[in-house]
């Protein structure tokens, strides 16, 4: 292990495909040192091919912005499974957390889009979700949003894949159970695409408590199974934005197929007048409630870990004293000395000390970083569920 | 041969899936994950006992899916060992305008345009929705790639020997990674030839001595690389027996013998010293016994 020890943690996301996995992966990076200003926390990349695959994809999205127009033909799909480490650094030596995270093409989610000969790599995705601390749900929040028709909301089910979501993340949850309470369980619901339904960042009507009343319509079925399988889940709703300065242009439902009530979902966007006469920026909003949540989790799991070691390293300095105190009897102290055995287990017991003052140290640092990202209001989109 | 084609269709929820089936092992996510991400340019080639396999991915296309986003094609192919494949050349023109049209920054590439070219909209939103042909599509593939036109035969193409890396930018390392591709599918050499996008440091890539030679392209946009190949460092194998630093706390075992017999006898002179000065203590029997005098008749 490195000198500054890092504990490794997961988190999956579970979404659709082209429901903008990938772009929350980004923001999350992109305006993550902003986020957690005020803290000791930072969150960066966790190895230079992480960093990479972060510029690439930030790349991406400002492509998209480019020349005053949106141009969406540099947002790409994911096509395999991507893994990104990341590392929130709790301003505490040697105790910073890293989390694994895996984003994977959403038609895996359902066996009949899913590739063939890919069934190796998506039982190794099913486990890693399994391993995973976090779940990240993201949903399509145009889908719920500008369904006018019926019909066109009987096709939630298909074009979300609630049945598939529902199913996946009940075994997640169920499998949290299994690991224990010490063990972080969070879940958090992400509508992505809300610049059109929010009038915090740019946007000029309000439509949030629709967009939550439909979501919690839809995925009510998902909350109730995750809380049934285990109720240390805590289960959060955070609606993002993850360009910020676009509008939905239009909404246009597609007859999918031949099946009857089969619809596809096809909007477009358009950058905002204020942002086509200036420099079209990303203004991601939204995603520092889904990071805050995440570092208290992650702290407080770091936190847990870091008592357990320090009790741990307390028993050893206890042995390592008794050891090095406990007479043996006349001859065999002689013994000892005259090998320089006791030498070795004063020293030992020194180390061990030493030891056992530097986690404790960490521990109560790491109170205090816990402590404070506990104090921070989340923003007025989240909700917990 | 089998050539297999990567894309997806027109509509929103289509995923990117093999038209007409794919290769039986993504064999490419399985060893070359770290080292790249699949949705930006990437080229794999690599020989060894069970045959050569191909893998080209991420050319743009000019189809777009409803909300714009640009619809990439990855080409993969496959080859046993002693296979007697006349499109071998071909897969090898397509990697070499690929490479060209990345490092010369084309947003519409030769390699985009021929495929373009033969998989129009309607070819693939039929072919996807059809799941095939395979001999269809492989048809189509061949078609694209004689659009490309003959090998281009440069004077210095000539591979060069072991493992390097150079960036993709340079004309030499494209060049003779080309060659290289050449000598691979052609079973004139073993190893691997590889453009990946997530990594670029030499180091990463270090060889050891007995490993198959690996030709490395790079996407380096620091630019740190020189234009033209350096070799791959050399990875040390580790010694067999790794012996342990020694610490303070840890002292040899044939030390610790010694040391505990020279103590032992010590600690046996200190005994009999002790035995022979103490004073006679009655009843004890420890003194010496004095000497008995002389019995005279």
């Amino acid at each position: 292990m490195s000198e500054r020890e890092e504990l490794p943690y997961k988190i999956s996301m579970l979404g659709p495909t082209r429901v903008g996995k990938t772009s929350i992966v980004a923001s999350m990076l992109h305006g993550g040192e902003q986020m957690l200003i005020g803290s000791s926390v930072t969150m960066s990349a966790g190895d230079p091919r992480t960093e990479r695959l972060i510029a690439l994809t930030v790349q991406g999205l400002q492509g998209a912005l480019k020349a005053g127009a949106f141009q969406p033909e540099s947002l790409r799909q994911t096509n395999e499974p991507q893994h990104f480490t990341l590392l929130l650094d709790s301003g505490v030596p040697g105790a910073a957390v890293r989390f694994d995270l895996l984003d994977f093409p959403g038609g895996w989610l359902n066996p009949i889009t899913r590739p063939e000969g890919r069934e190796q790599d998506w039982q190794e995705c099913l486990r890693f979700i399994k391993e995973s601390s976090v779940l990240i749900v993201p949903v399509d929040a145009g889908v719920l949003m500008e369904a006018a028709l019926q019909e066109y909301k009987r096709a939630w089910p298909a074009i979300l894949r609630i049945a598939d979501v529902v199913k996946v993340a009940g075994d997640w949850a169920a499998g949290r159970k299994v690991a224990g309470e010490d063990e972080p369980a969070l879940l958090v619901y992400c509508p992505v695409k809300c610049e059109s339904y929010f009038d915090d960042n740019g946007g000029r009507i309000d439509r949030s408590e629709e967009l939550f009343r439909r979501f919690h319509d839809e995925y009510g079925e998902v909350i109730d199974r995750v809380r049934r399988e285990y109720g240390g889940v805590d289960q959060l709703y955070c609606p993002v934005d993850t360009i910020g300065c676009v509008e939905l242009r239009s909404a246009e439902w597609i007859p999918a197929g031949v099946d009857e009530g089969s619809w596809r979902f096809a909007p477009t966007f358009q950058l905002r007048p204020e942002a086509l006469n200036g420099n079209a920026t990303l203004a991601p909003k939204g995603v520092d409630d889904v990071l805050a949540a995440l570092c208290r989790h992650l702290m407080e799991a770091r936190q847990a870990a870091e008592k357990l070691s320090a009790e741990g390293a307390d028993s050893a300095h206890d042995q390592a004293r008794e050891l090095a105190d406990r007479s043996e009897g006349i001859f065999r102290d002689l013994v000892l000395w005259l090998t320089r055995e006791r030498a070795r287990r004063h020293q030992a017991e020194w180390e061990a000390g030493a030891r056992a003052k530097e986690v404790r140290g960490r521990v109560d640092a790491l109170d205090k970083v816990v402590r404070d990202i506990a104090d921070r209001p989340l923003g007025h989109r989240a909700r917990g569920l | 041969m089998p050539t297999y084609v990567e894309t997806r269709g027109s509509g929103l929820p289509d995923d990117y899936k093999f038209l007409g089936g794919g290769p039986a092992r993504a064999w490419w996510y399985q060893d070359y994950r770290d080292q790249t991400t699949f949705d930006h340019p990437t080229v794999l080639v690599e020989r060894d006992a069970l045959g050569w396999r191909l893998y080209v991915g991420a050319i743009p296309s000019g189809r777009h899916d409803p909300t714009g986003s640009t619809n990439r094609i990855t080409v993969v192919a496959e080859g046993a060992q002693d296979g007697d494949d006349v499109d071998r050349e071909a897969l090898v023109r397509l990697v070499e305008v690929w490479l060209a049209d990345v490092a010369e920054q084309r947003e519409q590439g030769r390699a985009r345009r021929a495929l373009d070219e033969v998989f129009t909209a309607d070819v693939v939103d039929r072919l996807y929705t059809d799941d095939g042909p395979a001999d269809v599509v492989r048809a189509r593939l061949r078609e694209a790639c004689e659009r490309l036109g003959g090998p281009v035969r440069h004077p210095q193409a000539a591979d060069l020997p072991g493992s390097w890396i150079a960036p993709v930018r340079g004309r030499s390392g494209r060049t003779a990674f080309v060659a290289r591709v050449r000598a691979l599918l052609n079973g004139e050499s073993s190893g691997s030839a590889i453009f990946v996008n997530l990594v670029d440091r030499a180091d990463v890539f270090a060889r050891e001595p007995d490993d198959p030679p690996l030709a490395v392209l790079v996407t380096d946009p620091g630019e740190t690389l020189e234009l033209d190949p350096l070799p791959l460092p050399t990875r040390a194998r580790p010694p067999k027996k790794a012996q342990g630093p020694i610490t303070p706390m840890s002292v040899p075992p044939g030390r610790r013998r010694t040391r505990t017999l020279v103590a032992l006898v010590l600690l046996a002179l200190v005994i009999g010293l002790v035995w022979l000065l103490a004073p006679e203590a009655p009843g004890t029997g420890l003194a010496p016994t004095p000497p008995v005098p002389a019995r005279t008749n």
